[in-house]
C-alpha cells in the first residue's frame, strides 16, 4: 500500500510546484517555441533559463545528499515534471534528470557516479542516455552499436536513433554489445569520432538527435553485461518522468478549451452551453483528473518501493499518454478552426502529445509489459 | 463532556470491543481465488433471494444495536443526537479494524447511512434526529429512497406523487419506482408534489412510514432477471405534518442533499465485496480459456486493467486529498461515470474471451455466471443520475460552463 502523505503535495512540494510554474511563466512563454521553430537551424534551449533550472536545485533533486544533490524522491521529481509539462519546457531535464540520473544510479558504479552526478547536480553537465537503435525500441534486445575493448578503455562503433538532447549532451551514456553482453557506456559530448546530428522534430519544443559512433572513446559504467536490466529499470523512470508531464500539459489544454468554451458565441450562444461541447469537456476533466492522480500512484510507489510499482508504471504510462493525445485531439476541436492555426498554442501540445507516446515505448508495449507483469 | 480519546485510544477500544463479540476473518478464505472452488456467482446487484436476505436481518440490526450500546453506532455524530462527536479520523479507524472482522457490517444500510442520515441531520427537526437517526444507527429502523417514478427519471423535479394538507395530516397518493431495499424498510424519504408553484418551488420531503395502510410494495423484475428493486404504489397515505421534512416547498433542495451523498456513495464503492473486479479471477478466466498466450487477449486484458487500476489509483489519491483537507472536487461524479464505463468493458472483454460460453449456459463453471456483468452493465449507466445527467452537473459545477441549452 502507497502510504496517503505520498499522494498529495505536502508544504515543500507545494512551494516547489509553484516556483517552477512562476519560473516558467515568467521566462518560457510559448511564444519562444514558436518562433524557435522558425530558425533556419531549428530550434534551441535557453541556456539561461537551464542557469534558472541548476539554480533552483532542479538538477539535483533526485541526487544523493553524497554526490551534492538533494537526495529527494520520485514524488518530487514527478512535481517538477508535471509543470515542465503544463509550461512545455524546453530543454534537456528530461534527457538529464528523467534518464542519465536513473541509469548512473542504477549502475550502482560508485567512481563513475562520483565523476558524474556532482556536475549533473550543479548543472554544469548536460547528459542523455542512448538506447534506441533502427528497430525503435528502447532496449537491448537487438543491440548493434559494438563495444571493443582499448587499453583500459573501449571504442564504440555504432549508430543511435532518435537520441533525447544528443545534439547537447555533454555526457551521453550509450549501450553497446561486446559479444553476448551489453552495457553502458558514458562518452563525452566532445569525444572522436562522435557525429550527432539535430533531426527535425514533431515537437517543437524537444530536441533529438541521431548519434554515430565511430570507434568513439568510452567508459563502461557499471557491470559488463548490465545493462538489459538497467535500461528496463531506466525506461520506468523516465515513463513515469514523461506521464507527469503529459498530465500537467493535459491539464493546460483543458483550461484552455474550457476558457474558450465560456467565451466564443455560435448561433448566440457560448458554446459551452451545447451539451455537445460540455460532455466532450467532462470527459477530458475525467482524463486530466486520472492522468494526475494515476502519475502521482506511480511516482509514490516508485518512491516508497511499493510491490505496485511496476505495473503502476506502465500503468500510469499507458492511460496519461494516450489521454494526453485524447485531450489535444479534443482541444483543436473545441477551438474550431483557430485551434488549426499556427500561431495558437492548441498545435504545440497536440505536438508534444503525440511525440511523447512513443518517444520510449508505445500503448502495445506497455500493455504487454502489464500483462507479463500481472502474471497472466 | 469527558476528553476525546486519541485515535489510538479509541483503536483500543473497537478492538476490544470487536473482539469480545465477533471472530476474525480467516485470512486464506477471503484472498485467494482458487478456480472451480465454491460459488461462481458474479454480483453485480443485491439481488439475494428474498429468504435469505429476511434471514440476514437479525444479524445486521444485532450488529448496530451491539455498536450503538458500546457508544460506537455513529461515531461522527452529534452527542445531542445519541452520537459520539468524534472526527472523521475516529470513524475511518473504525473501519480499518472492522475490516478484519467477519462482522456483518452496514453495506445493506448504504441508502439509510450513507445517504438519508446525512439528509435528516441537515434539514430535520430536533424531534426528527432523535427518532429517526437513534434509530437508523442503533439498527431499529431502516430507510429507503423515494424519488424516482415512472414519468420522472433524469427530470426528478417532474415528480407527480402528491401531498395534500388534511390539519395536521399529509395525505399522499401517487406512484414510486426504482427503490431498493423498500419491502425491508420502516421508513422512507419521500419527495412529492405540494403546489402549483413554479419548478423546484413545488415539491416537499417527507419520511413517510413503510408499514403505514395505503403503501404498498412491490418487486421490480430488471433486465438481469433478478429484482433487487421495487415499485412503491401509495394510495391515500397519512403522513403527520411532524414527519415533513425541511420547510413546505424546499423539497428540491432537501433531494439534493440526498443525491449528493448518493454520488459520494457509489463513486466511493469499489464494487465492495462483490470481487468482480478481482484480477486473479480475470486472469484465471483468460488462462482456462486457453487464451493466456494470445498477444491480442493479453493487449485487451492490459487495457482493462489499465482502466480498473487507474480508477482505483484515483480513488486514494482523492481519499488521500480528502484526509489532507482538500477539497475532493468531482471525483465522486466522474469516478461514478468511469464506473459504469468500467462495468460495461469488463462485460465486453469477458464476453470476448468466452465466446459461445457466454451465449449459452454449458455448466462450466465460471462462464455463464459472467452474464451478470453485461445484463447489469446497463444499469449503471442509469442509476445515481444517468452518465449524460452526470456530465451536465459537472460541466455546471466542477468546469463553470452554462446551463445546458
Amino acid at each position: 500500500m502507497v502510504a496517503q502523505s505520498a499522494l498529495t503535495d505536502n508544504d515543500e512540494q507545494r512551494e516547489l510546484r509553484d516556483a517552477v510554474r512562476k519560473l516558467l511563466k515568467d521566462k518560457a512563454p510559448l511564444e519562444k517555441i514558436r518562433a524557435g521553430a522558425d530558425e533556419p537551424d531549428g530550434p534551441r534551449f535557453d541556456r539561461a533559463l537551464w542557469g534558472n533550472l541548476a539554480e533552483m536545485g532542479l538538477l539535483a533533486l533526485a541526487v544523493p545528499e553524497k554526490y551534492d544533490g538533494l537526495g529527494q524522491t520520485m514524488v518530487e521529481t514527478s512535481v517538477v515534471f508535471e509543470e515542465l509539462g503544463r509550461g512545455l519546457y524546453f530543454g534537456p531535464f528530461l534527457a538529464t534528470a528523467g534518464l542519465a540520473v536513473p541509469a548512473l544510479l542504477g549502475s550502482a558504479d560508485e567512481a563513475a557516479i562520483a565523476d558524474y552526478l556532482p556536475g549533473i547536480a550543479s548543472g554544469e553537465t548536460i547528459a542523455t542516455v542512448a538506447v534506441t537503435e533502427e528497430d525503435g525500441r528502447f532496449d537491448t534486445a537487438s543491440t548493434a552499436t559494438t563495444a571493443e575493448a582499448d587499453g583500459d578503455g573501449w571504442k564504440l562503433t555504432g549508430t543511435k536513433m532518435v537520441v533525447l538532447d544528443g545534439a547537447d549532451a555533454d555526457l551521453l551514456l550509450v549501450t553497446a554489445r561486446s559479444g553476448e553482453d551489453v552495457s553502458l557506456f558514458a562518452v563525452a559530448g566532445d569525444a572522436s569520432g562522435l557525429t550527432r546530428t539535430r533531426l527535425e522534430s514533431l515537437d517543437l519544443a524537444r530536441s533529438l538527435a541521431r548519434v554515430e559512433l565511430n570507434g568513439t572513446p568510452a567508459r563502461l559504467v557499471g557491470q559488463s553485461g548490465a545493462a538489459p536490466a538497467l535500461i528496463a529499470e531506466v525506461l520506468d523512470h523516465a515513463l513515469v518522468a514523461v506521464a507527469a508531464e503529459q498530465a500537467g500539459g493535459a491539464q493546460v489544454c483543458l483550461d484552455m478549451s474550457v476558457e474558450y468554451a465560456k467565451t466564443r458565441k455560435q448561433f448566440d450562444k457560448v458554446i459551452g452551453s451545447y451539451q455537445a461541447v460540455a460532455h466532450k469537456l467532462v470527459d477530458m476533466l475525467q482524463q486530466v483528473e486520472f492522468s494526475k492522480a494515476s502519475a502521482r500512484y506511480a511516482a509514490a510507489a516508485i518512491a516508497e518501493g511499493d510491490a505496485e510499482a511496476p505495473v503502476a508504471a506502465r500503468v500510469a504510462a499507458a492511460y496519461c499518454g494516450e489521454a494526453f493525445r485524447k485531450v489535444t485531439v479534443e482541444t483543436v476541436q473545441a477551438h474550431g478552426g483557430i485551434g488549426f492555426t499556427w500561431e495558437h498554442d492548441t498545435h504545440l501540445y497536440y505536438r508534444r502529445a503525440w511525440s511523447s507516446q512513443h518517444l520510449f515505448a508505445g500503448l502495445a508495449d506497455h500493455h504487454a509489459a502489464i500483462a507479463d507483469r500481472i502474471g497472466l | 463532556m469527558s476528553e476525546q480519546p486519541s485515535t489510538a485510544e479509541f483503536a483500543e477500544e473497537v478492538e476490544k470491543y470487536l473482539s469480545a463479540h465477533y471472530s476474525l476473518k480467516k485470512k486464506e478464505a477471503k484472498q485467494q481465488f482458487v478456480w472451480g472452488e465454491g460459488s461462481d456467482e458474479v454480483r453485480v446487484f443485491q439481488e439475494p433471494d428474498p429468504e435469505a436476505e429476511e434471514d440476514a436481518l437479525p444479524a445486521i440490526r444485532a450488529w448496530r444495536k451491539g455498536l450503538w450500546d458500546a457508544g460506537l453506532g455513529w461515531i461522527t455524530g452529534p452527542t445531542e443526537f445519541g452520537g459520539r462527536g468524534l472526527s472523521g479520523a475516529h470513524q475511518r479507524t473504525f473501519e480499518q479494524i472492522a475490516r478484519r472482522y467477519d462482522v456483518p457490517g452496514d453495506s445493506a444500510l448504504t441508502i439509510g447511512l450513507g445517504m438519508i442520515a446525512p439528509t435528516i441531520l441537515k434539514h430535520g427537526t430536533d424531534q426528527q434526529k432523535n427518532k429517526y437517526l437513534r434509530g437508523m444507527y442503533s439498527g431499529e429502523l431502516f430507510a429507503c429512497q423515494l424519488f424516482s417514478e415512472p414519468g420522472a427519471g433524469s427530470d426528478l423535479a417532474s415528480v407527480s406523487t402528491k401531498a395534500v394538507r388534511d390539519g395536521d395530516n399529509w395525505v399522499l397518493n401517487g406512484q414510486k419506482v426504482w427503490t431498493s431495499g423498500a419491502h425491508l424498510s420502516d421508513f422512507g424519504e419521500i419527495i412529492c408534489k405540494t403546489s402549483d408553484a413554479g419548478r423546484h418551488q413545488n415539491l416537499t420531503a417527507f419520511l413517510i412510514d413503510m408499514h403505514a395502510p395505503g403503501v404498498e410494495v412491490r418487486p421490480l423484475r430488471q433486465m438481469t432477471g433478478g429484482a433487487a428493486f421495487n415499485e412503491v404504489f401509495l394510495n391515500d397515505v397519512v403522513v403527520p405534518d411532524t414527519d415533513r421534512l425541511a420547510e413546505e416547498g424546499e423539497g428540491w433542495k432537501v433531494a439534493i442533499t440526498t443525491l449528493m451523498n448518493e454520488r459520494n456513495a457509489m463513486g466511493n464503492s469499489s464494487f465492495g465485496g462483490a470481487g468482480i473486479l478481482s484480477t486473479e479471477r480475470i486472469a484465471e478466466l483468460v488462462r482456462h480459456s486457453g487464451l493466456a498466450d494470445d498477444p491480442v487477449v493479453r493487449q485487451e486484458f492490459a487495457a482493462l486493467q489499465v482502466r480498473l487500476r487507474v480508477a482505483r489509483y484515483t480513488n486514494q489519491v482523492f481519499a488521500a486529498k480528502a484526509k489532507a483537507g482538500e477539497s475532493p472536487g468531482p471525483v465522486a461524479s466522474i469516478n461514478k461515470i468511469a464506473l459504469s464505463t468500467n462495468m460495461a468493458e469488463l462485460g465486453r472483454f469477458v464476453a470476448d474471451v468466452l465466446g459461445p460460453r457466454i451465449a449459452a449456459n454449458t455448466g462450466e463453471w465460471g462462464t455463464f455466471a459472467w452474464t451478470s456483468v453485461l445484463l447489469g452493465a446497463p444499469g449503471y449507466r442509469l442509476g445515481g443520475g444517468t452518465d449524460e445527467i452526470l456530465k451536465n452537473m459537472v460541466a455546471q459545477r466542477v468546469l463553470g460552463l452554462p446551463r445546458a441549452s
